[in-house]
């Protein structure tokens, strides 16, 4: 099987063979045409693996997998459809007025400034927003009817205007969707060329605002990605694959052609999404199932959280500053990465690291690119966990001059420190910024970081990654072997999966025949989909519920148990049970309060068709003594000591599965640097994984 | 004083102050999360902080400034009323007694000793805006209260947990003194869980870098942000600023107040405010402070950690018995958006019109907003259940323009308003609309931003009605001021429709959109309890942010924008605008509107003037005399001319024309007869100075 990703920079492929054997291919991405990118990836590939061309490997394949950023540079740089929006008269305003609020996204430090906060810009113009009259209630019922000849009127005015996609959203189409398809059917008659977003069908839940802005965005790049994913799969049959591109889906999971076109929305964020999938999956194999995947970029450090083996998932993310409704899987973040920038408040003599990042160009000031201000990257190369001559396998060359000084300007000398003390508090404080988001991402939500092993991706992640683990009792770190390519890599390992939900609201105790009525109905839909996929046999479906104490708004989502289908009036007190047992668990012991009554907000099934994957191969272990691979020794910095200690350099690819290696250490490989603390210890497990058992 | 930090070492104190922020801000997402009322799940009507072991501020966190100094009062009111030897850990207390601490009953603290080793290191305190306190109207706000007995429980401190352990007798008697005991049992129970959180964390980080670092950085976090403080007052010039303000309903109750700043100081002295009222607008002293806290909170020290070192600088001189200051047993319950509104615009104000005197500070001008209406409504909704719920519209104001922007359109305050879809499921009404109000903006060169405008009636309600309470900031003069030539933004209104067409209107297959349409009698709410029927429509308006600069200045491209986006309408474009357009093309006609401005600027106005004008009212008397903003001559921006204000007659330098109300803006009807604009003009060139309505004496 291959798995195409697509990066901002570069694309990857990943083939894996009957014997779980993974080769790399690497290309440029070629924005005008992204899938020239992906077939030149697969050409180098094809060529690593000592074939004739991209061709004879796709023809062997069984399925091809890709992730694509499409929809997020549509939205990123406004090149997305020009899009009109339909919506209840006396409503147009609902994407705009934002529930009054509009702060999500915005970093914690701005958000009290006051004269230079704004909202987003408008996704639709407001002369591209028109209303028509119609109106239903909460319970479904029509107030006032539609008219489908105002209807076409309005419809002939946004194609006049240049609408190429029309969005859909209506008061309580959650609760009756006809007028919805009404228009859809007008739309469909007069203009089959435009593509059409409806908010009953992308995000059928409760809440205009959020459902308005999840069906915008989806109707603002349905049509590139439409146009997209329908060429590259041209292109690839042309080359020989016998089926069609299965597509990466935000929630982890993938889709095919037809199915991804209609939900694009779902394509946000998907190459990331990809990764997570497949640390879920490593972690499977290596008997590991609950998870905190790290990545930590140039300027971003993401996390996110698989326990028992299931990625924890965000129902109401945030897109571009806008609340929506999508299934994503749930990552925090903040702008922390190699290329964050380090400064001292002049006035308090405060060292401060991020939320600024030095970006790609200039960069850090070691890149010797023209950047001038210190960065986390240059605090990392003066404290020697770097080597100048062997960045990213040599690639790049780091000049530690320009380290030093910029270092020396703008944090040792304002602060009246040595340059490796300021290069060894941005390091700390950076470390201390990234464990803080992972106590958020685990603590908060009622989990125990210690209970978790921590996965290390992105360049600068292995640097930092058993001083962040440490400082929450994470007792081991794992480095992947795939950990440069691993979106591509866990696109291999994904299944087809498909989301449905629905809000509809149903108080405890609820009947149960309404409550099965509700999820057959869903049912249904999966089995029609996954057989129309193809799928007979090996499909799995799980049924949960998005459930509150009366009146509240924010819903835990309660899995139904296996075999509970029909659930029985005992089966769903069960429920109820575990949605208590759940409520304490998040957010304290006495948090709960049943007397408040309990509601059911919405019904939700993810349907799995799973695809056979391949183990990954491993190998048989070997002796303990990495003495082979030692390639040299150097002066490092580490907190634990007054003066900087002679520490052995070893080189990855001349290491063995079973060799250990002691800390103080540092294990170069081609795309990153191991850092293994004095009190740490390191392993190369059978997988060619890099394990660090901190404290041991 | 110095600014640099001492005794602990940089990085350290780093890492740690951000880890006391993300304690303030998990509480905050508990809160959210966990509550029940609708203030708190969505509205983000709440506060979370910690506090210093005497009950000085230690770190505040989301969202409310006003109740971050009042909960500071009720660590201090639980140190004296309880001896040391009765607070044990794991003790959870609670007080909401106005006279105390509170700002109004319905505010519930939440406070709790947090100890390490055996001693007690600091506090957390929550805040809450609860559903309902067994007040005289549902909901708390009780317009018809003349005393404090009248609005609900209050508690001067108890202990709700003692030692971990729930104290169910205690939480019971509270709930059981409300009409909605569910609810406010979930609003108890989430300030206990944010507590908690607060507790667990700050005990891991005293477990890990011991007491006397963690003492040391308090310490030094607090006096570092009052020493940078200090400096960034000593950077102006020492000055007095003074504003107006007036709850126009049933009574006209006047807030006055004067900024001095001497040095390194900023003295908030509300002198020449009106005695306290026999309905439930005044304000206890801590409120008032807290108010004026908040207002600096988003202007001198956005960028500072906040805590008590923001507080030291500051002086808050409210006289006892007055609407700033009430004596016991005045009622309070609507107090918090009302007066409390009013002196939040007062403090804003003064300090505005301090920062126009700095150079690099003026370009951080929002102008002030007065704030708006709100609404409540209770009764059987649709599931056959009691219920008290509030609109919470007032999170859909339009913000102030600023100094190099419009104002944010429905930027509110922080805060949230549910979906009308949210409101429908879980309340038996049905919105007409809910959009941006055309014209409310205050034009200026950055105009304001534009308010919300909603309609509903009753659906669905088993016995045909709800009742009603009307509340917030009552009077024509509210929603937002204009600085520097910038009009005032349309005022915020609640207007009861009763006995409407509107189910004729859409059963005859059309949305109910036009008021007109929908008919009804029509009337305008003051401080009341009121009636909801089926039929009946109730439509509010919110705040509408002031405009900043001449109007006459704005870009004309800005105008057709904004004509294109329903924000202005045409005939507000050429008359407010001066902007003409094309007939054909749309486009703006720049010889037209270069006409067009040229009669409407300066003292070319006086054909609208208000003595050649329909209405007979006499001349308007403004607040200020011989002064544009402030103490200082402000010299002209436009001329330079330093006369403007030296002269030493009353209008020195200045020259004042008074126009009907409707000069700025067609929703400024409802001001006729009671209030003029009043134009300033300097009387060098003719700029355009300041705008603002004045009462008609």
């Amino acid at each position: 099987m291959v798995g195409v990703d697509i990066g901002g920079t570069f694309t990857d492929c990943v083939a894996m063979d009957a014997g779980g054997t993974m080769t790399v291919g690497k290309a440029l991405s070629t924005p005008d045409d992204y899938s020239v990118g992906a077939l030149n990836a697969v050409r180098d590939a094809a060529g690593n693996l000592g074939l004739r061309d991209e061709d004879e490997l796709l023809a062997s394949a069984r399925l091809f997998f890709h992730a694509c950023t499409i929809g997020d540079n549509a939205l990123l740089t406004g090149s997305g459809a020009v899009t009109g929006l339909i919506t209840t008269k006396g409503f147009a305003d609902t994407l705009r007025i934002m529930r009054g609020r509009f702060t999500d996204g915005v970093p914690e430090s701005e958000i009290f400034h006051l004269s230079r906060l704004d909202k987003p810009a408008p996704m639709v113009p407001r002369p591209l927003i028109k209303e028509v009259d119609e109106r239903v209630d909460y319970k479904g019922s029509v107030l006032v009817r539609l008219d489908p000849e105002q209807v076409a009127r309005v419809v002939e005015e946004l194609v006049a205007d240049g609408a190429e996609a029309v969005a859909v959203s209506l008061i309580w189409s959650v609760a009756n969707e006809g007028h919805e398809q009404a228009i859809a059917e007008v739309v469909g008659e007069r203009h089959p060329e435009v593509f059409l977003s409806l908010s009953s069908e992308v995000a059928p839940y409760l809440g205009e605002y959020e459902r308005t802005a999840t069906t915008v965005f989806n109707a603002c790049i349905g049509p590139r990605i439409s146009a997209y994913i329908q060429r590259l799969g041209g292109r690839l049959r042309e080359h020989g694959l016998a089926g069609e591109p299965l597509i990466m889906q935000s929630y982890g999971g993938v889709l095919g052609v037809d199915a991804t076109a209609r939900n694009a929305i779902g394509t946000i964020e998907s190459g990331p999404s990809a990764g997570v999938t497949g640390s879920a999956w490593l972690g499977r194999l290596m008997d590991l199932p609950d998870i905190l995947a790290t990545d930590m970029g140039g300027t971003t450090f993401k996390v996110s959280v698989i326990r028992d083996g299931i990625i924890e998932k965000d129902y109401k993310p945030v897109l571009l500053r806008h609340q929506i409704y999508a299934t994503k899987i749930w990552v925090e973040s903040i702008g922390a990465g190699g290329g964050s920038i380090a400064w001292t408040d002049p006035k308090t003599g405060l060292l401060k690291v991020g939320p600024e990042g030095a970006g790609a160009q200039p960069g850090p000031a070691c890149y010797g690119l023209g950047g001038v201000e210190p960065t986390v990257s240059d605090a990392d190369l003066v404290l020697g966990y770097l080597n100048p001559d062997y960045f990213l396998g040599g690639r790049l060359s780091l000049d530690a001059e320009r380290a030093r000084r910029a270092i020396e300007e703008k944090v040792a000398q304002p602060l009246g420190l040595s340059v490796e003390a300021a290069a060894g508090g941005i390091y700390r404080i950076i470390n201390a910024h990234m464990s803080d988001l992972i106590r958020r991402a685990t603590v908060e939500r009622g989990y125990d970081p210690r209970d978790f092993t921590l996965f290390a991706f992105g360049g600068a992640g292995p640097v930092h990654a058993a001083r962040y683990a440490a400082e929450l009792g994470i007792r081991q770190v794992v480095v992947p072997l795939t950990a440069s390519v691993h979106s591509a890599t866990g696109l291999v390992s994904s299944d087809v999966v498909y989301q449905y939900g629905k809000s509809d609201r149903m108080q405890v105790p609820a009947d149960p025949e309404r409550v099965n009525r509700a999820f057959d109905e869903l049912v249904r839909r999966a089995r029609a989909d996954l057989a129309a996929a193809g799928f007979e046999g090996g499909v799995r479906i799980e049924r949960s519920l998005d459930m509150r104490y009366r009146y509240q708004v924010h819903e835990l989502n309660v899995v139904m148990p296996e075999g509970t289908e029909p659930l029985s009036e005992e089966e769903l007190g069960g429920v109820y049970e575990r949605f208590d047992d759940l409520y304490e668990r998040t957010y304290g012991r006495g948090s709960g309060y049943r007397e408040a009554g309990k509601e059911i907000m919405n019904f939700r099934l993810t349907a799995t068709g799973v695809l056979d994957k391949p183990r990954i191969q491993s190998y048989p272990l070997s002796s303990a003594s990495a003495d082979a691979a030692l390639k040299g020794r150097r002066k490092v910095f580490f907190e634990e000591f007054d003066a900087p200690r002679d520490t052995p350099v070893y080189d990855f690819d001349a290491l063995r599965p079973g060799n250990e290696m002691g800390g103080p250490a540092i294990i170069e490989t081609p795309v990153t640097t191991i850092v293994v603390n004095p009190a740490d210890r390191a392993v190369m497990d059978a997988y060619r994984n890099i394990r660090l058992l901190v404290g041991a | 004083m110095d600014t640099r930090i001492h005794g602990v070492d940089p990085v350290t104190f780093e890492i740690l102050s951000h880890r006391l922020h993300q304690v303030t801000r998990e509480m905050g997402i508990t809160l959210e999360r966990t509550g029940g009322t609708v203030n708190t799940t969505q509205q983000r009507d709440y506060m979370a902080s910690l506090y210093r072991p005497d009950g000085d501020i230690l770190s505040a966190g989301a969202t409310l400034g006003q109740h971050v100094v009042c909960a500071s009062y009720a660590v201090k009111r639980i140190i004296e009323r309880f001896p040391p030897d009765e607070i044990f850990e794991d003790d959870v207390f609670l007080l909401n007694d106005p006279y105390l601490a509170a700002i109004h009953q319905s505010d519930i603290y939440v406070v709790s000793p947090i100890h390490h080793g055996g001693r007690l290191v600091a506090w957390s305190a929550t805040f809450v805006h609860v559903n309902d306190v067994g007040a005289l109207s549902p909901g708390g706000d009780s317009p018809d209260a003349t005393e404090i007995f009248h609005e609900g429980l209050r508690v001067p401190g108890i202990k709700l947990v003692e030692r971990g352990a729930l104290r169910q007798d205690v939480f019971d008697t509270l709930t059981n003194m409300t009409r909605q005991p569910g609810m406010v049992g979930l609003d108890l129970k989430c300030e206990i869980a944010a507590n908690n959180v607060a507790k667990a964390r700050l005990r891991e980080m005293y477990a890990h870098y011991g007491a006397e670092l963690l003492d040391a950085v308090a310490g030094e976090m607090i006096r570092y942000t009052e020493a940078i403080f200090r400096e960034r007052i000593a950077s102006f010039e020492d000055g007095e600023w003074t504003e107006e303000m007036a709850l126009e309903a049933q009574d006209t109750w006047r807030m006055k107040v004067t900024l001095r700043k001497r040095e390194d100081r900023l003295v908030f002295d509300f002198t020449g405010t009106d005695p306290q009222a026999a309905t439930g607008v005044n304000l206890p002293f801590h409120g008032t402070a807290g108010f004026c806290f908040a207002a600096v909170l988003t202007t001198l020290v956005h960028d500072l950690p906040k805590n008590h070192g923001v507080i030291r600088p500051l002086e808050v001189i409210a006289p006892e018995g007055t609407l700033v200051n009430v004596t016991y047993p005045g009622p309070v319950s609507l107090n918090t958006t009302s007066c409390g509104f009013s002196i939040g615009f007062l403090a804003s104000s003064v300090l505005m019109q301090m920062l126009g005197t700095h150079e690099h500070w003026r370009d951080e001008i929002v102008t002030p907003n007065a704030s708006h209406r709100n609404g409540k409504h209770s009764g059987v909704n649709q599931s056959g259940r009691y219920c008290v719920f509030n609109l919470a519209h007032g999170a859909m104001d339009g913000n102030g323009a600023r100094a190099h922007a419009d104002g944010i359109d429905s930027g509110g305050n922080y805060m949230n308003c549910p979906n009308a879809e949210w409101f429908e499921l879980n309340f038996p009404v049905l919105y007409l609309f809910r959009r941006h109000a055309t014209d409310s903006a205050g034009p200026g060169r950055y105009r304001g931003g534009l308010a919300v405008e909603t309609a509903h009636t009753p659906h669905d309600a088993p016995e045909g009605r709800l009742g009603g309470v009307a509340y917030g900031v009552a009077g024509l003069r509210n929603s937002g001021h204009g600085m520097y030539g910038g009009y005032p933004g349309a005022p915020s209104v609640i207007v009861l429709r009763e006995s409407t067409r509107v189910r004729e209107v859409m059963n005859s297959d059309r949305n109910a959109v036009d008021l007109d349409e929908v008919g009804g009698t029509e009337r305008v709410l003051p401080y009341c309890n009121f009636e909801f029927n089926d039929g009946d429509v109730l439509y509010m308006r919110v705040a509408s942010g002031g405009g900043y600069g001449d109007p006459l200045t704005r870009q004309p491209d800005r105008v057709r924008a904004d004509v294109m986006d329903g924000a202005v309408s045409e005939d507000a474009a050429r008359d407010i605008y001066g902007v003409a357009f094309k007939p054909e093309t749309r486009e703006v006609d720049d010889a037209a509107t270069e006409a067009l401005r040229q009669r409407l600027g300066g003292g070319n106005g006086s054909s609208r003037e208000q003595g050649g004008a329909s209405d007979s009212v006499s001349r308007a008397q403004g607040p200020e005399s011989g002064r544009i903003d402030g103490n200082k001559p402000t010299p002209c921006p436009r001329c330079g001319s330093a006369g403007a204000s030296t002269g030493s007659g009353a209008d020195g330098g200045v020259e004042r024309r008074a126009f009907p109300p409707t000069e700025a803006g067609p929703l400024m009807g409802d001001l006729r007869g009671r209030y003029l604009l009043e134009k300033l003009y300097c009387s060098s060139c003719q700029a355009l100075l300041k705008a603002h309505m004045v009462p008609v004496t």
